[in-house]
């Protein structure tokens, strides 16, 4: 069981790579939350 | 039972609270080489001084022996840490000379460190940067603060508790400890703060900053969105950079900010699928994509902000600001009140009541929370349509399948009900004083989640019951009522000399021997316990009712009339045909569509440095009588400006003659003036702020004598080493 937890926790890799991603994802949510905004203002007008 | 402290957990939590006090004076330490280093010797005294009253009252607190922190104590840590470590962190606040009285001070260090980021300071455009840099460590120190607590304690979330997991070298995963916990959390946040400052900072470069204003500017911005706490270094907030490209990048900060910190643990682990399945995290950006929809469909139907500039601005970074109750504004306090309409304003209260998500530094209710009662409303009605040998069970995912109980869902419905209900006494009390109902509601709200956010109210300045009632929301906010609620009650009841001073185990044992003996004797003595519980609830009862009195009705004897309005010779003006002259900038920014277009000539103090707009133009922010609007003019008309106000440094008395803009549709719907006519009424000055030896003699005496008493305390524990002097005592 140690053992197995051990190859599992190796394989982790770098932890920057998850914040990164994190961060892409961030800035992909805004860049989707200006994109509704920019649909809704041509919608109504 | 109700809890009752007793002096040994009195002398316990003092010495975990010095701990924190001396934390707090290494952290002093910070603002104190800034002040040295940019010459700001007046600043470098109060620093000095604050370092030695945290050096000796934190060594002195440490003589207290430390058992260990059970949730009874850490409740007590909890509960009043937050204003003991703000009393410590207002002392160079208040030697700063910002300040007209102490309890403006606590009220900034409070506001501060519960990542509110409300100051009271009028003149914050002319604060030293050590100043500054202090109010954002300060806030930052609180976020992390927070989310250690939420982390570890499990005092704002039981249900769906995440433990910080370390790995020892065998394999093995244990729980963390509070310091490696601290550790990670910081080193998330930091992480994030850097990246973040140095987009500011770009950003700031390219705006025309000097080098060292827009480093210093990119580091207290990222810091203070990361930490969600709000505090910008100008009168005007965001606007003050007239940016949209910065605001999205605070904006990104915010958002990281405000989810949850197992987001990060899981991330860092690169277990995605959890964080992908996680329910909190996909309702909060549907709410956020929701509420950015909803309130650019109302203000595109209004016709307020016609350019998507001016939405961006003014719905999406509001929205985000609001939702993950950071505070930072890109709208004016004035146009809250007064251009945006009702049904917007009541979006923003509801999504800064909503909150952000749990274990992170956001505040309000936490959508962990909103969900764990929206689903015990689904089980509620499950049970009722279901056969009666069915089971019924509501599963959810939050970082691992979770299973909600009806103890999970009872405390989320009553800090739920405890926030609604703070929010509305503190509505009453803003309403007590002449102010406007709605405005008062977006406060008191604001206030009790610590979002920061403000409107004509605060910006107006606040009557002292006002800061008050202020300083007590944002408390309370902070720990999240109960953390409070049963640190004071404990405190009241173990006021009696005998249940404070007695032993538990001796009393447990005398208590159960007249039980087990019987007889009329015990149940004397139970009569003789209930009266006196009795009178302590009595006594508790009083008191509250006694502040809440001074908080709603005596003040309404020094209430503003008319509230945060136009003044009346003032309003006459406005509806003049002519030009509109010699009022205050605050008057102006009241003015609303009455001048929209209009010629306009007012007088004020370049603040700053000017902010490049764009080919031949710049800003210039003209502050007066505390309020602060943006003029853009052509640089030639800039170029007669030779000084700007910061500190030490007062900036060029002008008078400006141009047009209005209630809401520019060339600059992202700002409120702004385009100048036609400056003249430059009285040139600045610099002056210096004269030092005060006091300051000096009396930090360096304290930390000569704080640094004894860690001697004395070492020598007490056998032999003397400089390593150990502040080692924190692990249980």
């Amino acid at each position: 069981m140690k053992a197995v937890f051990q190859r599992r926790a190796q394989k982790k890799g770098s932890p920057v790579v998850g914040m990164l991603v994190v961060l892409a994802s961030i800035c992909a949510f805004l860049a989707f939350l200006a994109l509704v905004t920019v649909v809704v203002h041509f919608i109504v007008m | 039972m109700l809890p009752r402290f007793h002096w040994s957990d009195i002398t316990n939590v003092g010495h975990y609270l010095g701990v924190l006090i001396l934390m707090t004076g290494a952290a002093m330490c910070v603002p104190a080489v800034i002040a040295l280093v940019f010459g700001e010797f007046r600043q470098l005294g109060a620093f000095v001084a604050g370092i030695g009253v945290c050096l000796t009252i934190g060594s002195a607190l440490r003589f207290f022996k430390a058992r260990g922190l059970d949730r009874r104590r850490a409740l007590l840590l909890v509960g009043f840490g937050w204003i003991a470590i703000g009393i410590v962190c207002a002392v160079p606040l208040l030697l700063s000379g910002s300040f007209d009285s102490w309890f403006d001070a606590l009220f900034d260090s409070v506001s501060a460190l519960t990542t509110t980021g409300v100051t009271l300071v009028t003149d914050v455009d002319s604060l030293s940067y050590s100043q500054i840099t202090w109010r954002v460590i300060m806030s930052f120190a609180g976020a992390l603060t927070v989310v250690v607590i939420a982390m570890y304690s499990g005092f704002f979330g039981e249900g769906s508790r995440v433990f910080m997991m370390s790995e020892r070298r065998d394999g093995e995963r244990t729980r963390a400890r509070i310091s490696e916990t601290c550790l990670s959390v910081l080193r998330v946040y930091g992480s994030f703060a850097l990246v973040g400052a140095v987009a500011a900072t770009v950003i700031c470069l390219f705006l025309g900053l000097h080098p060292v204003d827009a480093i210093m500017n990119g580091f207290w911005l990222a810091l203070t969105a990361v930490g969600t706490g709000g505090f910008v270094p100008h009168t005007s907030d965001l606007i003050y950079y007239h940016s949209l490209p910065l605001q999205f990048v605070l904006s990104a900060l915010m958002i990281a900010g405000a989810i949850s910190f197992a987001v990060y643990a899981y991330a860092r682990a690169r277990r995605f699928g959890h964080i992908r399945r996680n329910a909190e995290l996909r309702v909060y950006a549907l709410w956020i994509v929701a509420l950015v929809a909803f309130v650019t469909w109302i203000m595109t139907r209004e016709g307020f902000f016609t350019s998507l500039g001016g939405l961006m601005q003014n719905g999406l970074t509001t929205v985000v600001s609001a939702a993950t109750t950071c505070g930072m504004q890109a709208v004016y306090p004035e146009q809250i009140g007064g251009l945006i309409t009702d049904g917007v304003v009541i979006l923003v209260i509801v999504a800064i009541l909503f909150g952000a998500c749990a274990y992170s530094s956001g505040g309000g209710i936490k959508f962990v929370r909103i969900l764990q009662v929206l689903r015990w409303i689904k089980y509620s009605i499950l049970v009722r349509l279901a056969p009666d040998n069915a089971r019924v069970r509501i599963k959810y995912e939050h970082f691992g399948s979770q299973s909600l109980s009806s103890e999970d869902a009872m405390i989320a419905m009553t800090v739920f009900i405890l926030y609604l209900g703070t929010a509305a006494l503190g509505s009453m009390a803003f309403i007590a004083f002449g102010n406007d109902a709605l405005n008062s509601v977006f406060e008191s709200i604001s206030y009790v989640t610590n979002c920061g956010m403000t409107t004509e109210i605060t910006q107006a300045g606040l009557p002292f019951g006002l800061k008050i009632v202020a300083l007590l929301l944002m408390w309370a906010g902070r720990v999240e009522f109960i953390a409070l609620i049963g640190a004071i009650v404990g405190i009241l009841i173990s006021l009696h000399p005998e249940n404070l001073f007695s032993n538990d185990r001796s009393r447990d044992l005398r208590t159960l021997k007249r039980k087990n003996f019987g007889g009329t004797a015990w149940r004397r003595r139970k009569r003789q316990e209930s009266g006196r519980r009795g009178r302590t609830f009595v006594v508790t009862g009083l008191l509250v009712l006694a502040l809440g009195c001074l908080g709603t009705g005596a003040p309404a004897a020094v209430a503003v009339p008319g509230g945060a309005q136009v003044p009346a010779q003032d309003v006459e003006a406005l509806n003049s045909p002519s030009p509109y002259s010699s009022v205050d900038v605050r008057s102006l920014l009241s003015a609303g569509k009455r001048q929209d277009g209009s010629d306009v000539v007012f007088t004020g103090e370049a603040v700053g440095s000017p902010i490049i707009a764009d080919e031949g133009h710049v800003w210039v922010n003209v502050k007066n009588a505390g309020a602060m609007v943006g003029v853009y003019m052509s640089t030639e008309l800039a170029g007669q400006i030779a000084h700007y106000a910061t500190y030490e440094q007062t900036g060029d008395m002008i008078t400006v003659q141009g047009i209005y803009n209630l809401a520019c549709a060339d600059h992202n719907g700002e409120l702004e003036v385009h100048a036609e006519q400056v003249e430059v009424n009285a040139q600045g000055e610099s002056w210096t702020n004269p030092v005060n030896p006091a300051t000096y003699v009396v930090g360096i005496v304290l930390i000569v004598a704080g640094l004894a008493l860690t001697l004395a305390r070492q020598s007490l524990h056998g032999r003397v080493r400089f390593r150990n002097l502040f080692r924190w005592e692990r249980n």
